[in-house]
């Protein structure tokens, strides 16, 4: 499978991403309209990060995915819709349920804190069957991860040395009262530990994670108006399927 | 510790359709209205999902701006629901000495 890099404002996801997904039976949601959210679905890199090339499947679209869904404040029940996607396929252990609305949380909750985004940020998810991985992408329009850190930080001159703070943690804007500079740094802790994978993206930087877990932070040629946080979470496999207790 | 003189339920407080930090807030006020008739006060997270550290800094910053850390840690016991929960709840309670 060959993913189109036309227009690919992140080639570098879009090159660690080519061929995992070959045999995967996928559909996907893309918005429709209006034509500025179908712009920010291409532009953002969701479609490469969720759609990785398939067709979308129109007679079940929401099997596998959440579709785009806007929003603009961090709540408990953020979480339910990629919550839901992955009860439908597999039983879901209650550790694993914790560590996905942690980590989705933690990343809403940054949007609200600090991205100062004109359109708040849309969250979509997908769930692979056959890695039994979660996929969640949450990106923003707002001013930045370097430019929130740098009201703090005058040294914080652009967005790699941003990005290589906030993953090492304790580097907080203190945008309001509960900000303490860790939400980054646990989150990417928190996928490390479970086996998964993620790539945030502020500006002209890239961070991703290389295998020993550690950051590998690039500069790439595009600028990227706002954050992107994509990351994937494998989802172990129950005792029993289904076994939850479903609330 | 002890037995605590109260246990909060944060489940019973949490209100859906307010975000994560107005909940941290809530549970922050009951925390500290407890505080004003009872020594020690439990907090029980039995049932809540997706806390983000957000929720616990705002908690542990409004009860430590209130009364010292070494009286908080005294006073309030937290019980915790899973290993995240605990996780999440360690670090902010670490930043928060480090702040104070």
């Amino acid at each position: 499978m060959q993913l189109s890099r036309a227009g690919c404002c992140c080639g570098r996801c879009a090159a660690v991403l080519e061929g995992r997904q070959v045999g995967h039976c996928i559909s996907v949601v893309a918005p429709g309209k209006p034509a500025e959210l179908r712009a920010f679905w291409s532009f953002s890199g969701l479609d490469r990060w969720l759609q990785d090339g398939a067709e979308a499947d129109t007679e079940h679209p929401q099997n596998v995915t959440v579709p785009l869904l806007q929003f603009a404040q961090a709540h408990f029940l953020a979480s339910d819709p990629i919550i839901f996607l992955v009860r439908r396929h597999v039983g879901l252990l209650r550790e694993d349920e914790d560590y996905l609305r942690y980590c989705v949380n933690e990343v809403i909750q940054n949007v609200e804190d600090h991205s100062r985004s004109p359109i708040g940020a849309v969250l979509c998810a997908r769930f692979l069957q056959g890695p039994r991985q979660v996929r969640v992408a949450v990106t923003d329009r707002g001013v930045g991860i370097a430019s929130t850190l740098r009201k703090r930080y005058p040294d914080v001159t652009n967005a790699a040395i941003a990005l290589q703070r906030v993953i090492a943690g304790n580097y907080s804007a203190r945008s309001r009262e509960n900000n303490a500079g860790l939400g980054i740094s646990f989150l990417w802790n928190a996928v490390k530990s479970l086996g998964g994978t993620i790539f945030i993206l502020s500006d002209d930087a890239i961070a991703q994670m290389q295998a020993d877990g550690q950051p590998n932070i690039i500069i790439r040629p595009q600028q990227w108006p706002g954050t992107g946080v994509f990351f994937s979470i494998p989802v172990r496999m129950s005792v029993k399927e289904n076994d939850y207790d479903y609330e | 510790m002890s037995e605590a003189d109260r246990t909060i339920e944060a489940l019973s407080l949490i209100q859906p359709d307010r975000s994560i930090v107005e909940n941290a807030e809530i549970l922050a006020n009951h925390v500290l209205q407890s505080l004003a008739s009872t020594h020690k006060v439990c907090v029980s997270m039995a049932g809540v999902r997706g806390v983000s550290s957000s929720y616990f800094n705002l908690l542990l910053r409004r009860l430590v701006n209130a009364f010292d850390v070494d009286v908080v840690q005294d006073r309030v016991m937290f019980r915790f629901d899973s290993p995240v929960q605990e996780q999440v709840f360690r670090r902010s309670l670490e930043a928060i000495k480090k702040a104070a």
